[in-house]
Protein backbone atom coordinates (compact mmCIF):
# COMPACT_ATOMS: atom_id res chain seq x y z
CA UNK A 1 0.00 0.00 0.00
CA UNK A 2 3.01 2.22 1.11
CA UNK A 3 4.30 2.09 -2.31
CA UNK A 4 1.30 2.40 -4.29
CA UNK A 5 0.91 5.94 -2.33
CA UNK A 6 4.80 6.76 -3.53
CA UNK A 7 3.77 5.56 -7.06
CA UNK A 8 0.93 8.08 -7.83
CA UNK A 9 2.57 10.89 -6.12
CA UNK A 10 5.18 10.31 -8.57
CA UNK A 11 4.32 12.80 -11.91
CA UNK A 12 6.06 10.24 -13.97
CA UNK A 13 2.56 8.26 -13.03
CA UNK A 14 0.61 10.73 -13.85
CA UNK A 15 2.51 11.95 -17.23
CA UNK A 16 1.78 7.97 -17.94
CA UNK A 17 -1.68 8.12 -17.27
CA UNK A 18 -2.36 11.60 -18.95
CA UNK A 19 -0.73 10.17 -22.28
CA UNK A 20 -1.70 7.11 -22.42
CA UNK A 21 -5.09 8.16 -22.38
CA UNK A 22 -4.52 10.95 -24.47
CA UNK A 23 -6.25 9.96 -27.33
CA UNK A 24 -9.70 9.52 -25.41
CA UNK A 25 -9.40 13.25 -24.28
CA UNK A 26 -12.07 15.64 -24.87
CA UNK A 27 -11.28 17.78 -27.78
CA UNK A 28 -7.33 17.58 -27.98
CA UNK A 29 -7.74 13.70 -28.56
CA UNK A 30 -8.91 14.05 -31.92
CA UNK A 31 -5.50 15.69 -32.60
CA UNK A 32 -3.33 12.32 -32.44
CA UNK A 33 -0.64 13.54 -34.83
CA UNK A 34 -0.44 16.81 -32.43
CA UNK A 35 -0.36 14.06 -29.30
CA UNK A 36 2.69 12.43 -31.30
CA UNK A 37 4.31 15.41 -31.91
CA UNK A 38 4.13 16.13 -28.42
CA UNK A 39 6.01 13.32 -26.80
CA UNK A 40 8.27 13.84 -29.66
CA UNK A 41 8.84 16.87 -28.70
CA UNK A 42 9.13 15.91 -24.78
CA UNK A 43 12.22 13.09 -25.64
CA UNK A 44 13.52 16.26 -27.56
CA UNK A 45 13.69 18.05 -24.78
CA UNK A 46 14.25 15.81 -22.05
CA UNK A 47 17.29 15.53 -24.08
CA UNK A 48 18.18 18.81 -24.15
CA UNK A 49 18.34 19.17 -20.54
CA UNK A 50 20.50 16.30 -19.56
CA UNK A 51 23.15 19.28 -21.36
CA UNK A 52 21.33 22.25 -19.71
CA UNK A 53 19.54 21.43 -16.61
CA UNK A 54 22.36 18.27 -15.55
CA UNK A 55 25.79 19.52 -17.10
CA UNK A 56 25.13 23.28 -17.57
CA UNK A 57 25.75 23.16 -20.94
CA UNK A 58 24.10 26.11 -22.82
CA UNK A 59 23.93 23.66 -26.11
CA UNK A 60 21.83 26.02 -28.55
CA UNK A 61 22.61 23.39 -31.21
CA UNK A 62 19.84 20.53 -30.50
CA UNK A 63 18.26 20.78 -33.72
CA UNK A 64 20.46 20.03 -35.63
CA UNK A 65 20.65 16.98 -34.02
CA UNK A 66 17.05 16.06 -34.30
CA UNK A 67 17.44 17.62 -37.91
CA UNK A 68 19.94 15.44 -38.62
CA UNK A 69 18.06 12.33 -37.45
CA UNK A 70 14.97 13.27 -39.42
CA UNK A 71 17.20 13.21 -42.95
CA UNK A 72 19.05 10.14 -41.53
CA UNK A 73 16.18 8.23 -41.18
CA UNK A 74 14.46 9.74 -44.40
CA UNK A 75 17.88 8.76 -46.52
CA UNK A 76 17.68 5.15 -44.92
CA UNK A 77 14.44 4.85 -45.86
CA UNK A 78 14.44 6.25 -49.37
CA UNK A 79 17.74 4.78 -50.80
CA UNK A 80 19.79 2.59 -47.97
CA UNK A 81 17.44 -0.07 -47.19
CA UNK A 82 14.22 0.01 -49.10
CA UNK A 83 11.27 1.06 -48.33
CA UNK A 84 10.22 -2.11 -45.82
CA UNK A 85 11.78 -1.24 -43.16
CA UNK A 86 10.77 0.49 -39.97
CA UNK A 87 13.02 0.12 -37.26
CA UNK A 88 16.47 0.62 -39.30
CA UNK A 89 15.16 4.65 -40.20
CA UNK A 90 14.99 4.80 -36.31
CA UNK A 91 18.36 3.12 -35.39
CA UNK A 92 20.36 5.19 -38.53
CA UNK A 93 18.91 8.52 -36.52
CA UNK A 94 19.98 7.54 -33.05
CA UNK A 95 23.85 6.29 -34.60
CA UNK A 96 23.63 10.04 -37.11
CA UNK A 97 22.53 11.86 -34.08
CA UNK A 98 25.38 10.45 -31.74
CA UNK A 99 28.22 10.54 -34.22
CA UNK A 100 27.83 14.19 -34.95
CA UNK A 101 26.88 14.88 -31.07
CA UNK A 102 30.51 13.11 -30.80
CA UNK A 103 32.02 15.16 -33.41
CA UNK A 104 31.09 18.43 -32.18
CA UNK A 105 31.05 17.41 -28.71
CA UNK A 106 35.02 16.45 -28.64
CA UNK A 107 35.99 19.61 -30.23
CA UNK A 108 33.69 22.29 -27.86
CA UNK A 109 34.52 19.82 -24.93
CA UNK A 110 36.92 22.43 -23.28
CA UNK A 111 34.49 25.38 -24.04
CA UNK A 112 31.99 27.49 -21.47
CA UNK A 113 29.73 29.59 -21.69
CA UNK A 114 29.13 31.92 -24.93
CA UNK A 115 31.99 30.10 -26.67
CA UNK A 116 29.94 26.82 -26.47
CA UNK A 117 26.74 28.11 -27.00
CA UNK A 118 27.84 30.27 -30.34
CA UNK A 119 30.00 27.21 -31.67
CA UNK A 120 26.82 25.11 -31.06
CA UNK A 121 24.47 27.42 -32.47
CA UNK A 122 27.38 28.31 -35.60
CA UNK A 123 26.87 24.03 -36.09
CA UNK A 124 22.88 24.42 -36.58
CA UNK A 125 23.23 26.77 -39.07
CA UNK A 126 26.17 24.77 -41.19
CA UNK A 127 23.99 21.64 -41.23
CA UNK A 128 20.89 23.88 -41.63
CA UNK A 129 23.09 25.07 -45.26
CA UNK A 130 24.28 22.19 -46.45
CA UNK A 131 21.11 20.65 -45.87
CA UNK A 132 19.26 23.35 -47.83
CA UNK A 133 22.04 23.31 -50.29
CA UNK A 134 22.54 19.54 -50.98
CA UNK A 135 19.83 19.04 -53.79
CA UNK A 136 21.46 15.99 -54.52
CA UNK A 137 21.05 14.10 -51.45
CA UNK A 138 18.95 15.96 -49.14
CA UNK A 139 16.68 17.21 -52.02
CA UNK A 140 17.27 20.66 -50.77
CA UNK A 141 14.61 23.40 -50.60
CA UNK A 142 12.20 20.59 -51.38
CA UNK A 143 13.06 18.10 -48.54
CA UNK A 144 12.64 14.87 -48.86
CA UNK A 145 9.03 12.72 -49.20
CA UNK A 146 7.76 9.55 -50.22
CA UNK A 147 8.48 7.88 -46.79
CA UNK A 148 5.87 5.29 -45.58
CA UNK A 149 5.82 3.70 -42.27
CA UNK A 150 6.49 0.23 -42.70
CA UNK A 151 4.83 -2.62 -40.28
CA UNK A 152 6.76 -3.49 -37.45
CA UNK A 153 6.49 -6.45 -35.45
CA UNK A 154 2.91 -7.04 -37.06
CA UNK A 155 1.79 -3.84 -36.23
CA UNK A 156 0.49 -1.38 -38.80
CA UNK A 157 2.43 1.60 -37.74
CA UNK A 158 0.29 3.81 -40.90
CA UNK A 159 -2.14 4.00 -38.90
CA UNK A 160 -2.09 6.25 -36.55
CA UNK A 161 -3.07 5.36 -33.77
CA UNK A 162 -0.92 2.80 -33.55
CA UNK A 163 2.05 5.21 -34.34
CA UNK A 164 1.00 7.10 -31.45
CA UNK A 165 1.22 4.21 -28.86
CA UNK A 166 4.43 3.33 -30.07
CA UNK A 167 5.70 6.60 -29.44
CA UNK A 168 4.70 6.45 -26.59
CA UNK A 169 6.26 3.05 -24.91
CA UNK A 170 9.48 5.27 -27.42
CA UNK A 171 9.01 7.93 -24.74
CA UNK A 172 8.52 6.42 -21.59
CA UNK A 173 11.41 4.39 -22.16
CA UNK A 174 13.81 7.15 -23.16
CA UNK A 175 12.25 8.79 -20.19
CA UNK A 176 13.10 6.42 -17.75
CA UNK A 177 16.54 6.11 -19.07
CA UNK A 178 17.13 9.65 -18.76
CA UNK A 179 16.39 9.45 -15.20
CA UNK A 180 17.88 6.88 -14.30
CA UNK A 181 21.03 8.72 -16.07
CA UNK A 182 20.48 11.61 -14.18
CA UNK A 183 20.03 9.99 -10.63
CA UNK A 184 23.05 7.57 -11.21
CA UNK A 185 26.93 8.41 -10.28
CA UNK A 186 27.30 9.21 -14.21
CA UNK A 187 24.60 12.10 -13.51
CA UNK A 188 25.88 12.92 -9.98
CA UNK A 189 29.51 13.62 -11.48
CA UNK A 190 27.89 15.72 -14.22
CA UNK A 191 25.38 17.79 -11.86
CA UNK A 192 29.80 18.42 -9.90
CA UNK A 193 30.78 19.35 -13.45
CA UNK A 194 27.66 21.67 -13.63
CA UNK A 195 28.29 23.61 -10.61
CA UNK A 196 31.93 23.56 -10.67
CA UNK A 197 34.34 22.32 -12.88
CA UNK A 198 37.39 22.70 -12.05
CA UNK A 199 36.34 21.86 -8.43
CA UNK A 200 35.48 18.38 -10.21
CA UNK A 201 38.14 18.05 -11.97
CA UNK A 202 40.80 18.09 -8.91
CA UNK A 203 38.55 15.36 -7.70
CA UNK A 204 39.68 13.37 -10.43
CA UNK A 205 36.75 13.64 -12.71
CA UNK A 206 37.75 14.86 -16.44
CA UNK A 207 34.84 17.47 -16.66
CA UNK A 208 36.17 17.79 -20.74
CA UNK A 209 35.34 13.71 -21.13
CA UNK A 210 31.83 14.11 -18.83
CA UNK A 211 30.89 16.75 -21.05
CA UNK A 212 31.74 14.71 -24.25
CA UNK A 213 29.81 12.11 -22.77
CA UNK A 214 26.77 13.92 -22.02
CA UNK A 215 26.42 15.53 -25.60
CA UNK A 216 26.96 12.43 -27.67
CA UNK A 217 24.06 10.77 -24.97
CA UNK A 218 21.78 13.89 -25.51
CA UNK A 219 22.64 13.99 -29.15
CA UNK A 220 21.69 9.99 -29.64
CA UNK A 221 18.28 10.77 -27.82
CA UNK A 222 17.45 14.18 -30.01
CA UNK A 223 18.19 12.07 -33.28
CA UNK A 224 16.17 9.66 -32.15
CA UNK A 225 13.12 12.13 -31.84
CA UNK A 226 14.08 13.51 -35.26
CA UNK A 227 14.09 10.16 -36.96
CA UNK A 228 10.60 9.46 -35.24
CA UNK A 229 9.27 12.70 -36.41
CA UNK A 230 10.84 11.77 -39.89
CA UNK A 231 8.34 8.84 -40.02
CA UNK A 232 5.26 11.10 -38.51
CA UNK A 233 5.18 13.58 -41.43
CA UNK A 234 6.53 11.16 -44.00
CA UNK A 235 9.49 13.52 -44.63
CA UNK A 236 12.33 15.81 -44.07
CA UNK A 237 12.83 18.75 -44.48
CA UNK A 238 15.88 21.57 -43.52
CA UNK A 239 13.27 23.99 -41.85
CA UNK A 240 13.55 21.55 -38.66
CA UNK A 241 17.73 22.24 -38.47
CA UNK A 242 17.16 26.53 -38.50
CA UNK A 243 18.46 28.26 -35.41
CA UNK A 244 15.11 28.57 -34.46
CA UNK A 245 14.31 25.39 -33.50
CA UNK A 246 16.66 25.20 -31.03
CA UNK A 247 15.99 28.41 -29.82
CA UNK A 248 12.45 26.82 -29.04
CA UNK A 249 13.56 23.88 -26.96
CA UNK A 250 16.15 25.99 -24.79
CA UNK A 251 12.65 28.77 -24.35
CA UNK A 252 10.89 25.32 -23.49
CA UNK A 253 13.36 24.16 -21.35
CA UNK A 254 13.59 27.21 -19.11
CA UNK A 255 10.22 28.32 -19.12
CA UNK A 256 9.36 24.94 -17.66
CA UNK A 257 12.42 24.64 -15.18
CA UNK A 258 14.14 22.30 -16.80
CA UNK A 259 17.43 23.89 -14.59
CA UNK A 260 15.62 22.78 -10.98
CA UNK A 261 12.93 19.84 -11.52
CA UNK A 262 13.49 16.62 -14.36
CA UNK A 263 9.86 17.34 -15.38
CA UNK A 264 10.13 21.17 -16.43
CA UNK A 265 11.24 20.31 -19.62
CA UNK A 266 8.03 18.55 -20.30
CA UNK A 267 5.63 21.28 -18.66
CA UNK A 268 7.55 23.35 -20.66
CA UNK A 269 6.91 21.65 -24.00
CA UNK A 270 3.13 21.37 -22.98
CA UNK A 271 2.79 24.77 -23.23
CA UNK A 272 5.31 25.90 -25.75
CA UNK A 273 3.28 22.87 -28.54
CA UNK A 274 -0.19 23.78 -27.13
CA UNK A 275 0.51 27.30 -27.51
CA UNK A 276 2.18 26.81 -31.20
CA UNK A 277 -0.87 24.18 -32.14
CA UNK A 278 -4.01 25.08 -30.90
CA UNK A 279 -3.62 28.95 -29.76
CA UNK A 280 -2.04 30.04 -33.05
CA UNK A 281 -5.22 28.56 -34.67
CA UNK A 282 -7.40 31.09 -32.95
CA UNK A 283 -4.75 34.19 -32.70
CA UNK A 284 -2.04 35.03 -35.49
CA UNK A 285 -0.03 36.78 -33.08
CA UNK A 286 0.22 33.51 -30.68
CA UNK A 287 4.17 34.14 -30.55
CA UNK A 288 3.96 37.41 -28.95
CA UNK A 289 1.80 35.79 -26.01
CA UNK A 290 3.71 33.49 -25.79
CA UNK A 291 7.05 35.53 -25.98
CA UNK A 292 6.41 37.71 -23.33
CA UNK A 293 4.78 35.35 -21.03
CA UNK A 294 8.17 33.70 -21.49
CA UNK A 295 9.80 37.27 -20.41
CA UNK A 296 7.45 38.16 -17.21
CA UNK A 297 7.28 34.35 -16.02
CA UNK A 298 11.38 34.62 -16.42
CA UNK A 299 11.82 37.59 -14.70
CA UNK A 300 9.90 36.58 -11.95
CA UNK A 301 10.69 32.81 -11.74
CA UNK A 302 14.29 32.97 -12.99
CA UNK A 303 13.77 29.02 -12.04
CA UNK A 304 11.17 28.69 -14.42
CA UNK A 305 7.66 27.37 -13.54
CA UNK A 306 8.44 24.19 -11.77
CA UNK A 307 11.07 26.23 -9.52
CA UNK A 308 8.00 28.51 -8.79
CA UNK A 309 5.84 25.35 -7.88
CA UNK A 310 8.64 23.70 -5.77
CA UNK A 311 9.15 26.95 -3.84
CA UNK A 312 5.58 27.20 -3.19
CA UNK A 313 4.92 23.54 -2.00
CA UNK A 314 8.21 23.30 0.00
CA UNK A 315 7.71 26.94 1.15
CA UNK A 316 11.60 27.06 0.92
CA UNK A 317 13.66 29.43 -0.83
CA UNK A 318 15.01 28.60 -4.58
CA UNK A 319 18.06 27.61 -3.79
CA UNK A 320 16.66 24.61 -2.34
CA UNK A 321 14.41 23.94 -5.60
CA UNK A 322 16.98 21.13 -6.66
CA UNK A 323 17.09 18.70 -9.10
CA UNK A 324 17.52 15.20 -9.80
CA UNK A 325 17.43 14.12 -5.67
CA UNK A 326 19.17 16.32 -3.99
CA UNK A 327 17.33 16.62 -0.85
CA UNK A 328 17.47 19.62 1.75
CA UNK A 329 15.93 20.11 5.04
CA UNK A 330 14.62 23.54 6.55
CA UNK A 331 16.17 22.90 10.12
CA UNK A 332 17.60 25.73 11.89
CA UNK A 333 21.37 26.29 10.81
CA UNK A 334 24.04 27.01 13.66
CA UNK A 335 27.69 27.28 13.49
CA UNK A 336 29.79 23.86 13.21
CA UNK A 337 30.33 23.60 17.45
CA UNK A 338 33.11 21.81 18.87
CA UNK A 339 30.23 19.39 20.07
CA UNK A 340 29.83 18.34 16.46
CA UNK A 341 33.19 17.14 15.68
CA UNK A 342 34.24 13.77 17.79
CA UNK A 343 35.96 15.32 20.46
CA UNK A 344 40.00 15.42 20.16
CA UNK A 345 41.40 15.29 23.07
CA UNK A 346 40.70 11.88 23.19
CA UNK A 347 43.17 10.68 20.70
CA UNK A 348 45.75 13.21 21.89
CA UNK A 349 45.86 12.34 25.61
CA UNK A 350 48.34 9.76 24.66
CA UNK B 1 56.91 11.12 -2.41
CA UNK B 2 56.64 14.84 -3.44
CA UNK B 3 59.72 16.92 -4.66
CA UNK B 4 60.01 19.93 -6.43
CA UNK B 5 62.98 20.55 -8.42
CA UNK B 6 63.63 24.38 -9.37
CA UNK B 7 59.91 25.37 -9.13
CA UNK B 8 58.63 28.73 -10.98
CA UNK B 9 55.62 30.20 -10.89
CA UNK B 10 53.81 33.09 -12.83
CA UNK B 11 50.58 35.06 -12.82
CA UNK B 12 50.71 36.78 -16.63
CA UNK B 13 53.79 38.50 -15.83
CA UNK B 14 54.25 38.20 -11.82
CA UNK B 15 56.77 35.65 -10.88
CA UNK B 16 55.51 34.53 -7.58
CA UNK B 17 57.83 31.52 -7.20
CA UNK B 18 61.19 30.99 -7.55
CA UNK B 19 63.56 28.55 -8.35
CA UNK B 20 62.30 26.45 -4.94
CA UNK B 21 62.67 22.78 -4.51
CA UNK B 22 60.67 20.79 -1.54
CA UNK B 23 61.05 17.45 -0.43
CA UNK B 24 58.32 15.45 1.35
CA UNK B 25 58.75 12.32 2.31
CA UNK B 26 56.53 8.79 2.83
CA UNK B 27 54.73 9.50 6.04
CA UNK B 28 55.58 12.94 6.83
CA UNK B 29 53.80 15.70 8.13
CA UNK B 30 54.61 18.68 7.17
CA UNK B 31 54.33 22.46 7.34
CA UNK B 32 54.99 25.08 5.11
CA UNK B 33 54.49 28.42 6.44
CA UNK B 34 54.49 32.07 5.31
CA UNK B 35 52.68 35.66 5.28
CA UNK B 36 50.05 36.40 2.87
CA UNK B 37 51.58 36.10 -0.53
CA UNK B 38 54.58 34.13 -0.04
CA UNK B 39 53.44 32.13 -2.76
CA UNK B 40 52.41 28.75 -0.56
CA UNK B 41 48.85 28.48 -1.53
CA UNK B 42 50.32 28.89 -5.61
CA UNK B 43 52.70 25.71 -4.60
CA UNK B 44 49.42 23.79 -4.12
CA UNK B 45 47.83 25.38 -7.10
CA UNK B 46 51.02 24.14 -9.10
CA UNK B 47 51.24 20.98 -7.15
CA UNK B 48 47.23 19.94 -8.32
CA UNK B 49 47.92 21.59 -11.99
CA UNK B 50 45.77 24.23 -11.72
CA UNK B 51 46.22 26.69 -13.85
CA UNK B 52 46.69 29.75 -13.05
CA UNK B 53 50.14 29.82 -12.40
CA UNK B 54 51.53 28.50 -15.15
CA UNK B 55 54.65 27.21 -14.07
CA UNK B 56 58.33 25.98 -14.89
CA UNK B 57 60.81 23.28 -13.17
CA UNK B 58 59.87 19.74 -12.14
CA UNK B 59 56.86 18.27 -9.79
CA UNK B 60 57.51 14.82 -9.14
CA UNK B 61 55.18 12.81 -7.09
CA UNK B 62 55.43 8.68 -6.16
CA UNK B 63 58.03 8.88 -9.01
CA UNK B 64 56.78 10.33 -11.55
CA UNK B 65 56.85 13.93 -13.21
CA UNK B 66 54.00 15.17 -12.78
CA UNK B 67 54.25 18.73 -14.13
CA UNK B 68 51.71 19.93 -16.77
CA UNK B 69 49.62 17.09 -16.14
CA UNK B 70 45.59 17.56 -15.96
CA UNK B 71 44.31 18.34 -12.42
CA UNK B 72 41.78 14.94 -12.48
CA UNK B 73 45.17 12.83 -13.71
CA UNK B 74 47.47 14.21 -10.86
CA UNK B 75 44.23 13.63 -8.00
CA UNK B 76 43.96 9.92 -9.66
CA UNK B 77 47.71 9.33 -9.11
CA UNK B 78 46.48 10.05 -5.32
CA UNK B 79 47.46 13.80 -4.62
CA UNK B 80 44.21 15.08 -2.18
CA UNK B 81 43.30 18.82 -1.88
CA UNK B 82 41.45 20.50 0.69
CA UNK B 83 41.66 23.72 -0.57
CA UNK B 84 41.14 27.45 1.11
CA UNK B 85 37.77 28.82 1.53
CA UNK B 86 35.94 25.28 1.66
CA UNK B 87 35.08 24.94 -2.36
CA UNK B 88 32.06 22.25 -1.83
CA UNK B 89 29.20 22.00 -4.34
CA UNK B 90 26.54 23.99 -2.71
CA UNK B 91 23.73 22.56 -4.37
CA UNK B 92 24.53 19.41 -4.08
CA UNK B 93 23.59 17.42 -0.24
CA UNK B 94 26.30 16.86 2.15
CA UNK B 95 26.00 12.84 1.32
CA UNK B 96 26.47 13.56 -2.93
CA UNK B 97 29.49 15.79 -2.06
CA UNK B 98 31.56 12.87 0.15
CA UNK B 99 30.46 10.54 -2.33
CA UNK B 100 32.08 12.78 -5.28
CA UNK B 101 35.37 12.14 -3.37
CA UNK B 102 35.22 8.60 -3.91
CA UNK B 103 36.16 8.85 -7.61
CA UNK B 104 40.07 8.36 -7.40
CA UNK B 105 39.88 5.87 -4.57
CA UNK B 106 41.08 2.38 -4.70
CA UNK B 107 43.86 3.63 -7.90
CA UNK B 108 46.51 5.27 -5.75
CA UNK B 109 47.42 1.47 -4.09
CA UNK B 110 49.40 4.16 -1.41
CA UNK B 111 49.57 0.82 1.33
CA UNK B 112 46.84 2.43 3.86
CA UNK B 113 46.06 -0.06 6.53
CA UNK B 114 42.29 0.95 6.20
CA UNK B 115 40.15 2.85 3.76
CA UNK B 116 38.56 6.15 4.28
CA UNK B 117 34.70 5.56 3.40
CA UNK B 118 31.81 6.91 3.76
CA UNK B 119 30.99 4.97 7.81
CA UNK B 120 34.39 6.57 8.42
CA UNK B 121 33.51 10.33 7.16
CA UNK B 122 30.67 9.90 9.80
CA UNK B 123 32.79 8.33 12.30
CA UNK B 124 35.45 11.47 12.45
CA UNK B 125 33.00 14.12 11.87
CA UNK B 126 29.06 13.18 13.26
CA UNK B 127 27.99 16.26 12.48
CA UNK B 128 28.40 15.46 8.71
CA UNK B 129 25.67 12.54 9.04
CA UNK B 130 23.42 14.73 11.06
CA UNK B 131 23.03 16.62 8.05
CA UNK B 132 23.23 14.84 5.34
CA UNK B 133 20.21 15.57 3.25
CA UNK B 134 21.01 19.32 3.56
CA UNK B 135 22.87 21.33 0.55
CA UNK B 136 26.24 22.62 0.97
CA UNK B 137 24.76 26.51 0.47
CA UNK B 138 23.26 25.62 3.93
CA UNK B 139 26.26 24.83 5.69
CA UNK B 140 28.19 27.17 8.14
CA UNK B 141 31.36 27.52 7.75
CA UNK B 142 33.08 24.90 10.39
CA UNK B 143 30.74 22.45 8.52
CA UNK B 144 31.58 23.27 5.11
CA UNK B 145 35.29 22.69 6.26
CA UNK B 146 34.76 19.31 7.98
CA UNK B 147 33.04 18.79 4.22
CA UNK B 148 35.87 19.45 2.73
CA UNK B 149 38.35 17.38 4.57
CA UNK B 150 35.74 14.25 4.42
CA UNK B 151 35.55 14.67 0.61
CA UNK B 152 39.30 14.94 0.02
CA UNK B 153 39.41 11.91 2.33
CA UNK B 154 36.96 9.54 0.90
CA UNK B 155 39.29 9.33 -2.49
CA UNK B 156 41.88 7.62 -0.15
CA UNK B 157 44.82 9.75 -1.06
CA UNK B 158 48.56 9.35 -0.49
CA UNK B 159 49.44 12.83 0.11
CA UNK B 160 46.90 15.29 1.49
CA UNK B 161 47.77 18.92 0.92
CA UNK B 162 45.79 21.22 3.58
CA UNK B 163 45.37 24.94 2.05
CA UNK B 164 44.92 26.69 5.44
CA UNK B 165 42.24 24.81 7.04
CA UNK B 166 41.69 27.08 9.56
CA UNK B 167 40.68 30.26 7.57
CA UNK B 168 37.78 32.09 8.87
CA UNK B 169 36.87 29.74 11.68
CA UNK B 170 36.46 30.46 14.98
CA UNK B 171 39.33 29.95 17.41
CA UNK B 172 37.73 26.86 18.77
CA UNK B 173 36.19 25.21 15.69
CA UNK B 174 39.95 25.90 14.21
CA UNK B 175 41.53 24.02 17.53
CA UNK B 176 39.17 21.00 16.54
CA UNK B 177 39.73 20.65 12.86
CA UNK B 178 43.26 20.62 13.31
CA UNK B 179 42.88 18.30 16.38
CA UNK B 180 40.71 16.10 13.47
CA UNK B 181 43.28 16.41 10.62
CA UNK B 182 46.18 15.11 13.73
CA UNK B 183 43.78 11.77 14.53
CA UNK B 184 42.55 10.93 10.67
CA UNK B 185 46.58 11.58 9.86
CA UNK B 186 47.85 9.33 12.54
CA UNK B 187 44.69 6.63 11.82
CA UNK B 188 45.33 6.90 8.29
CA UNK B 189 48.90 7.09 8.06
CA UNK B 190 48.78 9.75 4.99
CA UNK B 191 51.73 12.20 3.93
CA UNK B 192 50.04 15.77 4.90
CA UNK B 193 51.34 18.99 3.76
CA UNK B 194 49.33 21.82 6.24
CA UNK B 195 50.23 25.56 4.95
CA UNK B 196 49.01 27.89 7.30
CA UNK B 197 50.28 31.35 8.36
CA UNK B 198 51.59 30.00 11.01
CA UNK B 199 50.24 28.24 13.85
CA UNK B 200 51.78 27.29 17.36
CA UNK B 201 49.38 24.53 17.96
CA UNK B 202 50.49 22.52 15.17
CA UNK B 203 54.12 22.78 16.10
CA UNK B 204 54.98 19.51 18.04
CA UNK B 205 52.98 17.07 15.64
CA UNK B 206 55.01 18.12 12.26
CA UNK B 207 58.19 15.62 11.58
CA UNK B 208 59.12 19.70 9.71
CA UNK B 209 58.23 22.58 8.63
CA UNK B 210 59.25 25.01 5.57
CA UNK B 211 58.65 28.94 6.08
CA UNK B 212 58.59 31.12 2.77
CA UNK B 213 58.47 34.61 1.91
CA UNK B 214 58.76 36.12 -1.49
CA UNK B 215 57.85 32.88 -3.59
CA UNK B 216 61.19 31.48 -1.72
CA UNK B 217 61.87 29.07 0.84
CA UNK B 218 63.57 31.25 3.59
CA UNK B 219 63.80 28.47 6.11
CA UNK B 220 63.53 24.50 6.41
CA UNK B 221 64.21 22.30 9.38
CA UNK B 222 62.77 21.43 12.76
CA UNK B 223 59.65 23.02 14.32
CA UNK B 224 61.33 22.67 17.85
CA UNK B 225 63.64 25.28 16.43
CA UNK B 226 61.15 27.67 15.26
CA UNK B 227 58.63 26.74 18.13
CA UNK B 228 61.38 27.77 20.90
CA UNK B 229 62.83 30.46 19.34
CA UNK B 230 60.49 33.64 19.45
CA UNK B 231 63.12 35.62 18.02
CA UNK B 232 63.16 33.34 14.73
CA UNK B 233 59.54 33.28 14.62
CA UNK B 234 59.61 36.80 14.72
CA UNK B 235 61.72 37.74 11.70
CA UNK B 236 60.37 34.99 9.45
CA UNK B 237 56.55 35.23 10.45
CA UNK B 238 56.07 38.37 12.71
CA UNK B 239 54.85 36.56 15.50
CA UNK B 240 55.77 35.61 18.64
Amino acid sequence: MAKLSKIHKDPFFWIFIVFACYPLLPYVGNFVSLGTELILWFIFTLSFNLCLGQTGLPSFGQGAFYGLGSYAAAITFLRVFGSESFILPLISGIVVGALFGAALGWMIREKRGTYFAMLTVVFTQVCFGVCWRWDAVTGGEAGLSGIRRASFLGLDMSDLYTYYYFCFAVFMLCAVLIRIIARSCFGMSLQAVRQNAVRAQYLGYNAGLYKFAVFTLSSAFAGLAGAMYCLLTQSAFADILDWSKSGDVVMATLLGGGTVSFYGPIVGTLIFVLCKELLSSLWDHWAFAYGLSFVVILSLFPNGLMGMLQKRVRGGSLATALPNGAQEANGQERTAGAADLKSPQRSHSA
Amino acid sequence: MLQTKKLNAFYGGAHVIFDTSLHIRQGEFVGLFGRNGSGKSSMFRAFMGLKPPLITGEIIFKGKDITGLPSHQIANQGLGWVPEERKIFPNLSVRRNLLLGVKSAGKNGGGHKRSFGLPEAYHYFPKLEQIQNRLGNQLSGGEQQMLTIARTMMGNPDLVLFDEPTEGLAPNIARDVLNMILEIRKDFQVTAVVVEQFSQHLLPYLDRCYVMEHGEVIFEGCPKTLADDEALQRKLLGVG
